[in-house]
């Protein structure tokens, strides 16, 4: 994949309208972070990027011809509770993909190896994260859309899950689009931050983040890179993210 | 705590054919005969081989009318629980067929088709599939869309996606509806064999039953019984626990 260029005019919802004028592009190696307000349309983003959501007035350009594979990490992990880890997994792989040996070796990477045959009811929630992530990679998508996956767990496994998912992304080249709420999150893992407005969601501001996280050996502050965002970005940002939002999470880092 | 529900369950037994042992000595009568009685007829009519060729008949027809039973039912509850349009058409015959008695869908088919194995049969089928068909629909309705969109998004092929996907979530409401359907087509298939058929457990109760023959009456059902816990912990039960051994 040499990247997707998305263009949306216009996705509403009955009357509604969600998102409108959204244009960016996905390179091949991005990750991308988009932060915003709730009902900004994010998941709709989302949903229309992986294709659950067709019904839309604009085009996803793809420049080698495309639709390239697109895989999802949803909020919750959505595993199939009747199947185990490694059959959650075979799932979604088909012909090409079908190699066991992949499957051990996302398994070795998620450290699950040796729970392969439980069913997701036996694991954590962290875990299940995990096996959702593995699940993900297993078709070795060309662009992984990550929804919020980092809510509801607690710091450490949260943290070890930002580890996995930074590992992953430098070690298959695929391109993450990851939505969150969380500004430190974004800071911490993207190179590239969209601002959304409220709905209708479109980009009010764009942020690259220096150095870039391609590299095994960055490691940002994101509570300064914060701090120096707020400080260049008052304006935009005050509409972005309401202010006790980012103290929550400037005070939960500290 | 399982033993103590085996040993409750052998007391409860022993309890109640004491019982009847009990009141059949003193009462003497022949529209009472007791355990022992009833365990000698039993033999009986199994030597005698009456009892076996007679119950595999009536299962032979269960078997039928419980498939065609369960097939249509799959299939209509299927369409109505995913198309409203198809649900909003079939919704007052569905009723209908849920509410008219056994009994005069077992007369119509004896009419219309003649006192054959296909009416006895089809009168049966017809009898259980409402039932089917409404608690696949609730099935279907219940369904996850949430774990569908994954089989969506990850492009698994259409029949993996039923397979894996669709039919785990239907489990609960097949097996449910496979449970019923047996217990209501045991009932429905003796009252057809009775009425229609010259052969069968149904049709050796009424002889039974002219001959005032308690004690054979008794033999039978105990027979009966006999095959229907046997289904249920040969078959129903093990499937059921595989069906869900990723709930324990």
């Amino acid at each position: 994949m040499n990247g997707c260029r998305v263009r949306i005019k216009h996705k509403s919802f009955a009357e509604m309208s969600v998102i409108r004028e959204l244009e960016f592009e996905i390179l091949t190696d991005a990750f991308i972070s988009l932060v915003g307000p709730s009902g900004a349309g994010k998941s709709t983003l989302l949903n229309i990027l992986s294709g659950l959501d067709v019904e839309f007035d604009g085009s996803l350009e793809w420049v080698d011809g495309g639709p390239g594979c697109v895989s999802y990490v949803f909020q919750d992990p959505r595993l199939m509770p009747w199947l185990t880890v490694r059959e959650n997994i075979e799932l979604v792989m088909t012909g090409a993909n079908e190699d066991n040996s992949w499957i051990d070796h996302l398994l070795r990477r998620i450290e699950l190896h040796d729970r392969a045959d439980a069913f997701p009811g036996q694991l954590s929630g962290g875990m299940q994260r995990r096996v959702a992530l593995a699940r993900a990679m297993a078709i070795r998508p060309d662009i992984l859309l990550l929804d919020e996956p980092f809510s509801s767990l607690d710091a450490p496994t949260a943290a070890s899950l930002r580890d996995l998912v930074l590992d992953l992304w430098r070690d298959h080249s695929s391109a993450v689009i990851m939505v969150t709420h969380n500004l430190n999150e974004a800071l911490e893992l993207a190179d590239q931050i969209l601002f959304l407005s409220k709905g209708p969601a479109s980009i009010i501001h764009e942020e690259v983040v220096q150095p870039s996280r391609i590299d095994p050996d960055v490691v940002r502050d994101a509570d300064r890179l914060a701090r120096d965002l707020l400080n260049r970005q008052p304006a935009i940002l005050s509409g972005v993210i309401r202010e006790e939002g980012v103290k929550g999470i400037t005070a939960n880092r500290g | 705590m399982l033993q103590g529900s085996n040993w409750g369950r052998w007391l409860f037994l022993s309890v109640f054919l004491s019982i009847w042992q009990v009141a059949a000595y003193f009462l003497e009568s022949n529209e009472l005969p007791g355990p022992l009685e009833v365990l000698q007829s039993l033999w009986t009519h199994l030597i005698d081989g009456d009892l076996l060729v007679s119950i595999a008949v009536t299962l032979r027809r269960v078997v039928l009318a419980f498939t065609i039973a369960m097939l249509a039912g799959i299939l209509i509850g299927f369409l109505m629980g995913r198309f409203p349009l198809i649900d909003t058409i079939l919704d007052g015959v569905l009723i209908m067929g849920l509410n008219i008695p056994a009994l005069v869908v077992i007369i119509l088919c004896y009419v219309w088709f003649g006192l054959v194995e296909a009416a006895a049969v089809a009168a049966v089928a017809i009898n259980k599939m409402p039932l089917v068909a409404v608690t696949v629909r609730e099935g279907v309705r219940a369904i996850d869309h949430q774990l569908l969109q994954v089989g969506e998004v990850f492009r698994v092929p259409l029949l993996r996606r039923l397979v894996h996907i669709y039919m785990p979530q239907l489990y609960p409401y097949l097996m449910a509806a496979a449970r019923s359907g047996l217990s209501l087509i045991w009932k429905i298939v003796l009252v057809v064999e009775l009425l229609g058929r010259s052969d069968g457990v149904g049709f050796q109760l009424n002889t039974f039953f002219q001959f005032f023959d308690i004690t054979s009456i008794l033999a039978y059902t105990l027979a009966f019984v006999f095959v229907i816990y046997s289904i249920e912990s040969l078959l129903m039960r093990p499937l059921e626990n595989y069906l869900t051994r990723w709930r324990s």
